[in-house]
This record gives C-alpha cells, structure tokens and sequence, in this order.
C-alpha cells in the first residue's frame, strides 16, 4: 500500500462503501444539500420560487434598447 | 408579469389530466434533484413547440394525442407568418426586385419572423414567448386561447387598441370599444374559429384574406335580407352597382403606422423603430377585390412600410416600392352600430375628408397608392 492511502481492509470497504453512497446521491439528486425535491415541490411553492429567482435571477433574452414605436 | 407568477403551477393543473403525467414526460430534466440547476439539467422548457411545415410533420409532445391539429398548425399563418417572414413569399417582396432578394432574405428573418406563434403552449398554456411569456393560468391547459393574455399580446398595436378604445387622448370624438367586446362581450374565438386559427393543413394561404376560413360579417348578420335601407342602397343586397365593406359605414378610427426602419444596434441585436402611428379613418377604392371581397369602397390602414425600411441592410433595396400600396385593405376591430359616418347620409356624402384623396397621401407614395385614392368622390361632392 501507498503511504497516505488506504492501509486495512476496513478503510477500503469504507472508500467504497462512501463511493457508491456518492454515486446514489447524484444519481437521485440529493448530492450537495441532502435533500432532494420534485418538480411541484418548488413550483407550486411560491414564496419559495420568488426567494430562489431572486438569489439566482433568470436572465430575459436581450433586446435592443434601439427599439422603438409600434410593430 | 413577476417571473415566479411565470411559473407556479397551480394544483388545478395537477389534478387535471394533463397534469396526471409527470412534469419529466413532457419537460424531461431530473426529478427528484437537489438544486435547481440539477432539475433542470436537459430540460425543455417549451416541449409543445411545433417545427415548421417545411421538412416537418408537426410533431411535439402534444402529436401522441391531437396530431391532426399540430400537423395542420404546421402550416398555419399564425405558425409560420409567411406573408410578413417568408423570403420566398412575403407581401412586401412585391416591392423588391429579384437581383435584391438574396440581401433582404436576412433582414426578414431578422426582424418580420419575431412574432410567429411556435409552440401549441402559446396559446393553451403561456402568453406567447414573444410577449414575454408566462403561464395563463397556472399551466392549466386552455381550450382556447384568452383573449387578452394571449390574442392581443401579439396583436395589440392595432386590435388590442382599437377593440378595447384606446385610442390615444388626442383623438376625438372618443371612439367605443369594438360593439363585438364591450358590451357584447365576445371573446376573439367567438369569430376567429378553431379551424382558422389552426389551420386545415391542406395550403397555406397567400394572406389572411385569402384565407377562405376567416370571419366575415354575413358568417352572422344577414345583412342581405335585414330590411335596413342603408344596406340596400349601398348593394349588400345586391341590388346597387356601388358595394361597401361592411366596415366603411360600422368602424370607428383605428391606427395607421408610418416609417419602418429595421438595423442591428452595437451588440447585434435586431431592432425597428417606426416613425409615428395615428388614428384615423379613410375610406379608399378597395386594391384587392375579389369574388370573396367584391367590395367597391372598403377602409384602408396605411401600413408601416417605407422606401428606405430596410436601408440597413443596402440602398435602394425596395426599388420596386410602388408596386404595391401603401394605404391596405383593412379590416379594423373598431365596429359600432352608429358612427360618425353613418349617422346620416350627408355625415358621409357631404363630408370629403372620410375618403382617402391625393392630399392625404405624401407625395413619395402617391403613385404607389394609385389604385386606392379616390378621385372621383360619391356624388361630386365637395367640387
């Protein structure tokens, strides 16, 4: 074994046991903040969804400020 | 419109049965997902959008169940806006020469495809995406199309503001809103029939007016056999060598639009800029007459075309511009049962400011509208 890397079996089955626990959690969403939510769960929540698009705004699609009068 | 209003679904939508699918069937994305950029990590946001007819077959997430709409809607103006956008079609080629066509076909994409209606959502879902977008009703799927936050978010220069008065402050006398909207209360749908507004999938008409599916006003006023005198003098019962568009005695002002001019700003962003709009009523010899629009005098609305519209793009790109007139055929949603016009017979045959003369039109486009102005007025008045 290499110096700082696993030295017992035991240390190897927990890498792997925190390795697959990673791989499960992106996989179902919850890495980052342990939680995870569905769709409805934010957008049928209003507060919820003002408080996020205010921290991380959408941005609209540029239009040109030259633009005027009626179309 | 807040943006969080834009996107919360009301649990009505749930509970309906489009809403029995889980939101990933339709948007894709991943649910469940701890952030948002997670969630919406290969998400459509607007899976109803419908790919044009040309190569196409009309199918999106809505195809698996009303495929015979989506495939029609394919080729439907409101879809694909040919007479304005098409470089192989649009109404204002008719102003150009070919040599030219190659140089305008960028400026139409760039800045007359803008308003096309892409996606089924637009109208049954959001206002439409060009307006900004948003959800009608909380997602909830609409059988037809709301008037106000669908129908004249696109077509609020002239409709909106001529069906719901608001013309501007300077124009009087005041005019009422549309008799069909207030106080009749009709919605657009009421005469603008699905199967117009979808289209039959058979052709695409050359213009809305071509379009054999668009409402007339013998659809529902008998105008034939009502009894009224001033219908059977003016020939809409057949009887009389001079026709009236329905519209020349019923509308009220409705807007006109001067001097288009398109270019790109600093950044590359396309932009118009017209020069002013003003509400006023003509009445002009009808240009585009036709077994459907035998009409002798019809109202005409000077469009926003100008000779030098698409300067920006080369000079002289309209040399043809006096093929085609500039005062067109209208059809203002601005109808009441009494107008200045028609209060009596002398309100219209003593008064030659109603029709569209020389004078009216500026000198630059006098021979383009050639086919329209009036020179011989009703019973010689005023001379």
């Amino acid at each position: 074994m290499q110096k700082g890397g696993p030295q017992t079996k035991l240390e190897l089955i927990l890498l792997f046991v925190v390795i697959a626990l990673t791989v499960a959690a992106m996989a179902t969403g919850t890495a980052g903040c342990g939680r995870s939510y569905s769709c409805v769960d934010c957008h049928t929540d209003r507060e919820r969804l003002m408080a996020d698009l205010k921290a991380d705004p959408i941005k609209a699609p540029p239009k040109s400020t030259e633009q005027s009068g009626e179309g | 419109m807040e943006a969080q209003d834009k996107v919360l679904v009301a649990k009505a939508f749930s509970d309906s049965r489009h809403g029995e699918a889980k939101c990933t069937q339709c948007h894709g994305g991943t649910e469940p997902a701890g952030t948002r950029a997670d969630a919406h990590r290969h998400m459509t946001a607007n899976p109803a959008k419908v790919p044009l007819a040309t190569g196409g077959d009309g199918k999106n997430v809505c195809s698996s169940c009303h495929s015979g709409i989506t495939k029609a809607f394919a080729g439907s103006l409101h879809r694909t806006t040919a007479p304005v956008s098409d470089p192989r079609v649009a109404v204002v080629l008719a102003r150009a020469r070919a040599e030219d066509l190659a140089t305008l076909k960028p400026a139409l994409e760039n800045h007359c495809s803008a308003c096309h209606i892409t996606s089924c959502g637009d109208c049954h879902i959001s206002r439409p995406e060009w307006s900004g977008g948003g959800f009608v009703d909380g997602h909830k799927l609409q059988k037809a199309p709301n008037s106000i936050s669908n129908c004249t978010a696109c077509h609020g220069s002239r409709i909106e503001k001529e069906m719901m008065a608001e013309a501007p402050e300077t124009v009087e006398p005041r005019p009422k809103p549309d008799v069909h909207w207030s106080p009749k209360g009709m919605q657009c749908v009421a005469c603008h029939k699905e199967s117009a507004l979808h289209g039959t999938g058979q052709t695409t008409p050359a213009n809305r007016y071509a379009d054999p599916l668009m409402p007339r006003c013998e659809d529902c006023h008998d105008v034939g056999k009502d009894g009224v005198a001033a219908h059977r003098q003016h020939g809409l019962d057949g009887s009389s060598r001079v026709l009236l568009q329905c519209q020349v005695c019923h509308a009220q002002p409705y807007n006109n639009c001067y001097g288009c001019h398109v270019g790109k700003d600093d950044k590359g962003l396309a932009y118009f800029k017209t020069d002013k709009s003003v509400f006023g009523f003509k009445i002009g010899r009808n240009p585009v007459k036709s077994a459907e629009r035998p009409y002798d005098y019809v109202v005409v609305r000077h469009v926003p075309v100008a000779r030098d519209t698409f300067a920006y793009y080369g000079q002289d790109l309209l040399k043809s511009f006096d093929a085609a007139p500039t005062f067109k055929y209208a059809t203002p949603h601005s109808i009441a049962l009494k107008t200045a016009q028609n209060a009596s017979c002398a309100s219209c045959h003593n008064n030659p400011n109603l029709f569209l003369q020389e004078k009216d039109v500026a000198p630059d486009e006098r021979a383009a509208n050639q086919d329209v102005i009036v020179k011989r007025l009703p019973f010689n008045m005023g001379r």
